[in-house]
């Protein structure tokens, strides 16, 4: 074991300053080829990508305002979004009314109830029979009723 | 040529591959051995210096000149090595397998180093140092740089460059002790 070994000193400093690593035959010529092959892919590369980068910057911009404006419609519906609840509503109960009509429950819609043909009063062209009118009085009417005519004449 | 011309050589129009290739060629070597000396392996270093001119190249267009070329080159090369480095500790951290061990042994293994035994310890005395160190030591023993140049590649202090410094030189110097 040597005690006074030094680094730093010039002698010990020289030899231990000497390039103890070697490099294979014409490393650094084919090492500057390399690195010029590699730079010229790097550019195709580069030019690829300065010619595809603005496109797709524009089409990413589109489809975040496309987004966005999504995004406020779904969160802040409008009026016409009430139209629509309202819509499903009558859907709904449209849908559950044909539900009894398909089951045979009920045998009229609502529009049918009123133009029933079977019903004289509501048929647009009706004409009040005088002897059926008067068959219904004479089933129907009372002596109070007979008597407050009689004051009214 | 010097660096100056080279730089105005870049900037003119196509004239930007010639002049990278006489950049290369003027700091390759130079760059390969500081390089070298920090990761020891010929292929590991191959990669390294050709990753650093790539990044040169793409990043040459926006220098400044706020330092010297070759200060701004050897920073590339020195943050590439100490990231390569890094990644290297973490694998082998992942595999479970002795990273400090490694590093020596890569040494002993190594074809293309041609050193007697006294620079055998010697080197791998540098290969114990953690790596921040360890390039701090070899820029200023190896390449005489000045605390400032050194200062100015690793974005340290000249104070904490001189104390790092320090630091490197006791432990290689107890181990040369020890073992010449």
């Amino acid at each position: 074991m040597r005690t006074n070994f030094n680094i730093e000193d010039p002698l010990n400093k020289k030899h231990l300053q000497e390039n103890p690593f070697k490099v294979p035959a014409g490393y650094f010529d084919n090492l500057r080829i390399s690195i010029s092959d590699k730079i010229s892919v790097q550019k195709q590369k580069t030019n690829f990508w300065t010619v595809v980068k603005p496109q797709l910057g524009l089409v990413s911009a589109f489809a975040m305002i496309f987004l966005f404006a999504y995004g406020v419609f779904k969160i802040f519906p409008g009026q016409d979004s009430f139209f629509t609840e309202g819509e499903n509503e009558l859907t709904t109960v449209v849908s559950s009314n044909s539900y009894y009509v398909e089951e045979g429950f009920l045998n009229t819609t609502f529009i049918d109830f009123f133009y029933n043909s079977l019903d004289s009063l509501t048929t647009p062209d009706a004409k009040i029979d005088q002897d059926e009118l008067f068959n219904y009085i004479s089933e129907n009417i009372d002596l109070v009723t007979l008597s407050y005519l009689d004051l009214k004449d | 040529m010097d660096d100056k011309d080279l730089l105005i050589l870049f900037r003119e129009e196509g004239k930007e591959n010639y002049a990278f290739n006489l950049i290369v060629e003027k700091y390759s070597e130079r760059l390969y051995w500081h390089i070298r000396k920090m990761v020891v392996s010929h292929d590991d270093t191959n990669d390294i210096l050709q990753n650093s001119f790539i990044k040169a190249w793409g990043a040459l267009p926006k220098f400044r000149e706020e330092s010297r070329l070759y200060t701004w080159l050897y920073r590339i090369a020195t943050n590439e090595s100490l990231t390569f480095l890094k990644r290297s500790k973490l694998r082998s951290f992942l595999s479970l397998s002795d990273y400090s061990g490694q590093i020596e042994n890569q040494l002993e293994a190594d074809p293309w180093f041609d050193g007697d035994d006294t620079q055998r310890i010697f080197r791998k005395a540098i290969m114990s140092l953690p790596n921040k160190q360890r390039a701090v030591f070899n820029m200023r023993y190896y390449d005489e740089l000045k605390y400032e140049e050194i200062s100015e590649i690793l974005d340290t202090s000249v104070g904490a460059l001189k104390a790092s410094y320090h630091h490197a030189f006791k432990k290689i110097q107890k181990i040369l002790k020890e073992s010449v």
